[in-house]
């Protein structure tokens, strides 16, 4: 993958702000679509994608490939992936690093892997299997783990940058998740901080969520933080070739000028910190 | 541990409260049922039951979530009772495109209670099977879909979707939705 040229900072696309995404198009640098939204979609639906990437760079996010399954991946839901990339022909796409479906039951939402070597190498069996489909460089996505699986031979750090070894991947760094594991489980990311593969990041993630019965949720309904805020502008310096930073929100959508806020100071602290 | 049969006891253990239940009385015996060792079926069990609960709830809150976007006029209308009726229509672990499925169900259940008099409003069974209708004629390229109303759904939607209250009584009306090859949906009787 080139080295970066600069860091773009842009929003996850959602339809509801359309217009005002495109009133605003000169502050908004990338969005990132998900992917899943435009598999089965309508001409009408993907005329409007077309009609969004003859503005913007786009970079389609995919949550329900399951790169993480013992069984592989679905081949159907893989080669609609591959028609929608192929469509876009973006600089690279993203999806988990966690599993989604199994023995026959679509979870619905991503499924913290255990951190084992045999976990890593299923993904890497099917990132290769995806890769025979897809050329376009593909990044990996740290997601929150809400259960932990038992029999971990390694931590979450250990894990994702054995995948990313194994793979080649480059990571999409979801600074919120990062942070929401460390505080769910109790853990120092500071005192771990050197043990993360930050020369991997191709794009980040920046999100706010809330506490749900102690637990704190990566629900992307609020602005992101201070805490995320601070950590990106920790990590930035460290991951010279990321390319990206997109705000990412999906409930409480504020007055569209508030997402434009984030996205520039984003932007700020892009240029401030690298 | 072997990845494939765990993943397979996870995903369940996360989608469907029976087995949970029956796994937290008996583990071991459980994930010795699913193809694991003795020592991983030992290691399985020391799973936190408060973080699979949690998992659980934020997945059934997700399911509740996609459900409220895809019949957004039968929750403005149900407002907190949509994600009661929810769970009492899907008690199953989602099944694959599991958005227009939970919702599906959603929209059974209400026809049903409309039908044995159950529902309220007494209208909400047809505004979910007319939500619906356009769900299910937008998710396919080439199809005729005739639905027939109990009440005058068409005017309820507006209403609902005006912000205003919906004051139709019992009068029977019909829609019908057509796509052609990937075409525009057409509605008629037009909103």
């Amino acid at each position: 993958m080139a080295h970066a040229a600069e860091l773009r900072a842009g929003l996850g696309y959602r339809p509801q702000f359309c217009a005002d995404l495109f009133a605003n198009r000169e502050e908004v640098d990338i969005i990132e679509i998900i992917a899943d939204h435009y598999l089965d979609a309508s001409r009408e639906k993907l005329a409007e994608l077309d009609l969004l990437a003859d503005h913007f760079a786009i970079v389609p996010h995919g949550l329900d490939l399951s790169l993480g399954s013992a069984e592989g991946v679905d081949p159907a839901y893989l080669k609609k992936m591959a028609a929608l990339v192929a469509r876009l022909d973006p600089p690279w796409w993203s999806e988990h690093l966690a599993f989604t479906r199994a023995g026959g039951v679509s979870i619905g939402h991503l499924a913290a892997l255990p951190y084992t070597q045999e976990a890593a190498e299923a993904v890497a069996r099917n990132v290769e299997t995806v890769r025979r489909a897809i050329r376009t460089p593909l990044v990996l996505e740290n997601p929150t783990a809400i259960a932990l699986v038992p029999g971990a031979e390694m931590d979450e750090a250990a894990f994702l940058t054995r995948v990313l070894e194994l793979t080649g991947c480059g990571w999409l760094c979801d600074v919120t998740n990062l942070y929401t594991n460390a505080i769910n489980h109790g853990l120092d990311l500071e005192a771990e901080f050197d043990r993360w593969p930050w020369e991997r990041v191709v794009q980040f993630h920046i999100a706010g969520g809330r506490r749900l019965r102690g637990l704190l949720m990566d629900s992307h309904d609020a602005p992101a933080p201070p805490e995320i805020w601070a950590l990106l502008e920790k990590i930035l310096p460290l991951a010279r070739d990321a390319r990206a930073i997109v705000l990412e929100r999906d409930e409480n959508l504020p007055p569209f000028r508030d997402l434009l806020e984030e996205v520039a100071r984003a932007r700020a602290i892009g240029r401030r910190c690298r | 541990m072997p990845l494939k049969e765990t993943q397979a006891l996870l995903a369940l253990l996360y989608t469907d409260e029976g087995f949970r239940e029956a796994f937290f009385r008996a583990p071991q015996e459980c994930a010795r049922q699913f193809g694991l060792g003795e020592a991983e079926a030992e290691t399985l069990a020391r799973i936190d039951p408060g973080g699979v609960a949690r998992f659980a709830d934020c997945l059934k809150g997700k399911r509740a979530l996609d459900a409220r976007k895809t019949l957004p006029l039968t929750h403005r209308a149900l407002g907190a009772r949509f994600d009661k009726e929810l769970f009492a229509a899907i008690s199953e672990p989602p099944a694959p495109g599991r958005h227009r499925a939970d919702a599906a169900a959603l929209a059974r259940r209400l026809a049903r209670l409309s039908v044995e008099g159950r529902a309220e409003p007494v209208w909400i069974g047809d505004l979910a099977r007319f939500e619906m209708a356009f769900v299910t004629a937008g998710s396919r390229r080439t199809g005729v879909w005739l639905r027939l109303f109990r009440h005058p759904v068409a005017q309820i939607a507006t209403q609902l979707a005006r912000g205003e209250a919906p004051n139709a009584r019992r009068r029977p009306s019909v829609g019908v939705w057509l796509r052609l090859f990937g075409s525009r949906l057409f509605y008629w009787p037009e909103r």
